[in-house]
């Protein structure tokens, strides 16, 4: 017997479920919230799945379930929900070849500028090509899509999912289905949600990723009594260009810089040891930081010797031949900021050739590694303002991916993607995982478990 | 110059969002060649823009395109737009940018005027009646065909050197070419190399048929130059050359005729369309020339062989006449620039 699935949202998770439930042989219908032109949500930014693997051609070499579970706990700490989380481990083994079946290609290390990663498979062309072939997969299976239909409010009765309302056109209508599958990712790009734990500066945030993400399905299960899982105002924030458009930036605006010099807030102080780690892509942690001064902003200040050592930047530089000018050119106090320099240049302690272990611990915050002289004309800044990638909290599942309530679960209620991360990672995170947190559940939602 | 100017800050406006993003990565030479370079110039960006081909890959894959993106990308338009300007600033005489500015008018009248004159040419020596019984080296003597076709030769070549050593002086910068860059350049070009978009074909002219525009292209590219060898061995018409002749004829017409329907269906938005304008008209050229050879062995015989063999001379003779001043400038520069990226990937591995 066929039945009547809907699926919320139109990002990897919502698709990935809509392309299992379709082959199982329901009648589904996706409701998205975007227009068709704006279709995909965060999963468009994306571009590698990180998975547990023997040996394959995406790849340099095997990844371990182990190894992928021990990557796991040491970005999060523990696991919010040990069954859902081994659960995604194990599935995330048949991820890359059901890609594949499902229009996906892959790249292969062919060049020498295509070096393969061991954990990860980068798929051609990024999310965009990921979402559209799926689309155009969904469409050949009847799947039917609305655009432009976010879903308001969620009628929850006796432990079922009762009707969704969607705002289409302005106009409220109402949808009914056997099975619901919450595939509407976090809610990172409702400022009014966020402005409870960031108050005024939320204005200054950007949002990385798709504007539509406003989390009103999550909100409104929420009111009704779900469990959740991860932390409300916990997100993940790297340091973004602050030149960069409010929402949907995706990968482009962030910033590489910061290790290769120094960071200063609007009153010309350092905050934050920019070498704390040998590793210098930890820009994770400076949205967060970022985000904590005045105004949300700060700069980044590199001299003209590193400035092709980092990723090129999707805005230019500002340039100034000397700290004086550099200064005026971002609003920052002169004398301050040469000062500041001048001192941090002078107690550089250089061990060996080798940059990563350069330091400075004369000043009140230090920098503990990569302490380069900035002194190499000309200079060039970066204005950074923090950018919210994704929001962690989201609702508890169970193993059949059913969502958990207080006591009990909803029959008819499934939720992946995003929007169910918190079972799995409840802060930090591991690049390529979103992707594969989305399949996994989504498909698990679509009827995997039934085969 | 002012549109020139515009056109190279605009590539290096998208260009250095894509070099921070990079999703791209696979689809074309493009993008490996970008990550060449931190920061871009002039030089490199006109590199770039010659080896890119319009397969649209990059554009289908980018959320940030124009319309609906304030970043506003369309990377194939772009580079399209400098493509056409390299054309035009390195052609050769510099007065005959003309013709690259009005391809469709000047296509056609010189195809009109060389019709015309070989028209007359044959009335007026052998009188129309007798025209057409004539065996076909009374007509055209080798004697005549021959330094004709050497000196058609030597003035392509020659013009497309200027040209070419005009636009590697501003690409090459330190100028390290290398066999392998050689080699491999020459291997890429035959084999298409960056047709294949990273195994997923070419997004135009559509899903269902992603090896279509690398299958046509090859075509015209083979036919062309089997026609072009077998062409030597004239008047043999009849014998292998003449076979040969016919195959290369079939597959420019074939190619060329896939070209023109891609032009035709193609989302027109995606495409500078400056580039567009120059390739119809020479595709049609093409075709035309392709379509009169493959009736040659056809009409053996009939009473229109020599119409039609003298107007296909006469339309090849406008295909060399223009090739440097035509669409026909991207096989120099974009194997120049397939011969610099080469170098360059075999520099930076070494
Ligand atoms: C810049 C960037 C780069 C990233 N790179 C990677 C990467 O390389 N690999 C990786 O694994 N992860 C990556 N991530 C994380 C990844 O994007 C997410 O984990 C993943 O896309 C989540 O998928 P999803 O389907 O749950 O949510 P989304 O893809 O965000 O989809 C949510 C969908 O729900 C729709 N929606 C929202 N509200 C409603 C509503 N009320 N009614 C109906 N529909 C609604 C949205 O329009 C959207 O279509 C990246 C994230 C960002 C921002
Ligand atoms: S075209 Fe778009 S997706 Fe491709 S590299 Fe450029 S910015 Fe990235
Ligand atoms: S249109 Fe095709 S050939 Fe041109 S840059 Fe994009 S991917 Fe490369």
């Amino acid at each position: 017997m066929s039945q009547k699935v809907i699926v919320i949202g139109g990002g990897n998770a919502a698709l990935s479920s809509a392309i299992e439930s379709a082959e199982n042989g329901d009648d589904v219908t996706l409701l998205e919230a975007a227009p068709s032109s704006l279709r995909g949500g965060n999963s468009k930014y994306t571009r590698d799945i990180r998975y547990a693997h023997d040996e394959d051609e995406f790849t340099s070499g095997s990844y371990t379930k182990n190894e992928l579970r021990k990557d796991l706990l040491s970005v999060s700490g523990n696991f919010e929900n040990v069954e859902v989380a081994e659960l995604v481990i194990e599935r995330s083994q048949e991820m890359a070849r059901w890609m594949q079946w499902h229009n996906i290609t892959f790249k292969k290390g062919i060049k020498g500028t295509l070096n393969l990663s061991r954990t990860n498979a980068f798929f051609m062309g990024g999310g965009k090509v990921l979402t559209d072939n799926y689309y155009d997969l969904i469409n050949k299976l009847k799947v039917k899509v609305l655009y432009g239909a976010p879903i308001i409010s969620v009628n929850i009765a006796n432990d079922a999912v009762k009707g969704l309302t969607a705002l289409i056109k302005n106009e409220k209508n109402q949808f009914t289905a056997d099975k619901y599958i919450f595939a509407s990712g976090g809610y990172e790009a409702n400022k009014d949600w966020l402005s409870q734990f960031w108050g005024e500066g939320v204005k200054n945030i950007k949002i990385r990723g798709s504007m539509f993400n406003t989390g009103l399905p999550l909100k409104s299960l929420i009111g009704n009594n779900v469990l959740m899982c991860g932390v409300e105002k916990a997100g993940h924030m790297v340091a973004v260009d602050s030149r960069s458009p409010e929402y949907d930036a995706g990968i482009v605006s962030r910033i590489d810089a910061i290790p290769w010099g120094i960071v200063v807030n609007k009153n010309g102080e350092r905050f934050y040891d920019e070498g704390e780690d040998i590793w210098p892509k930890r820009y994770a942690i400076w949205g967060r930081l970022v985000a904590e001064q005045q105004s949300q902003t700060a700069y980044a200040i590199v001299d003209n010797k590193t400035i092709e050592k980092f990723m090129p930047t999707a805005y230019p530089s500002i340039d100034a031949n000397s700290i004086d000018k550099l200064a005026a050119k971002i609003g920052l106090k002169a004398p301050e900021l040469s000062n500041l320099i001048s001192t941090f240049n002078a107690g550089i302690t250089k061990t060996g050739e080798d940059v990563t272990e350069w330091s400075n611990h004369q000043l009140g915050i230090p920098k503990s590694h990569w302490a380069i002289p900035i002194d190499t004309p000309p200079f060039h800044a970066y204005p950074l303002s923090p950018g919210l990638t994704f929001t962690y909290q989201g609702i508890r599942i169970n193993r059949t991916g059913r969502i958990e309530l207080k006591d009990g679960e909803l029959e008819n209620g499934f939720a992946a993607g995003e929007i169910a991360s918190g079972n799995v990672l409840r802060s930090g995170y591991l690049a390529g995982f979103g992707l594969t947190i989305g399949t996994t559940l989504g498909r698990l939602a679509g009827g995997w478990e039934n085969e | 110059m002012n549109e020139e100017n515009n056109n190279m800050t605009e590539a290096i406006r998208q260009l250095s969002i894509c070099n921070a993003c990079r999703y791209c990565e696979g689809y074309c030479a493009v993008w490996d060649a970008m990550e060449f370079k931190a920061v871009l110039n002039e030089g490199y960006v006109y590199h770039l823009a010659n080896l890119c081909h319009d397969c649209r890959d990059c554009f289908s894959a980018c959320p940030y395109n124009e319309p609906v993106h304030e970043f506003k990308l369309n990377i194939p338009k772009a580079l399209g737009q400098v493509r056409v300007d390299t054309y035009t600033a390195n052609v050769r005489p510099k007065f005959l940018k003309f013709a690259l500015e009005k391809p469709v008018l000047v296509t056609t009248t010189s195809s009109i005027i060389a019709v015309t004159v070989a028209i007359l040419y044959a009335s007026l020596l052998f009188g129309l009646n007798k025209f057409s019984t004539l065996p076909v080296t009374t007509i055209i003597p080798d004697a005549f065909f021959k330094p004709v076709t050497i000196i058609l030769y030597l003035y392509t070549v020659v013009i497309w050197s200027v040209e070419g050593g005009s636009y590697w002086s501003k690409i090459n910068e330190k100028a390290h070419i290398n066999v392998y860059g050689l080699i491999k350049g020459i291997y890429d070009a035959i084999f298409h190399t960056n047709f294949r978009g990273g195994g997923t074909g070419c997004k135009v002219p559509g899903k269902n048929n992603r090896y279509f525009r690398l299958t046509v292209h090859s075509l015209v590219m083979s036919g062309f130059i089997i026609a072009l060898v077998s062409i030597a061995f004239y008047p043999d018409i009849y014998g292998y050359a003449g076979t040969a002749y016919l195959l290369g004829s079939i597959a420019i017409s074939l190619g060329t005729a896939g070209l023109i329907y891609i032009h035709l269906i193609e989302e027109k938005g995606s495409r500078s369309q400056k580039q567009s304008a120059m390739d119809y008209p020479f595709t049609i050229l093409l075709f035309l020339t392709g379509i009169t050879g493959v009736i040659i062995p056809i009409s053996i015989g009939t009473s229109w062989f020599n119409w039609n063999f003298l107007i296909h001379d006469a339309l090849i003779m406008v295909v060399f006449l223009l090739a440097p001043f035509s669409k026909f400038i991207h096989p120099i520069f974009r194997f120049i620039s397939l011969i610099k990226y080469n170098s360059d990937t075999k520099n930076l591995i070494q």
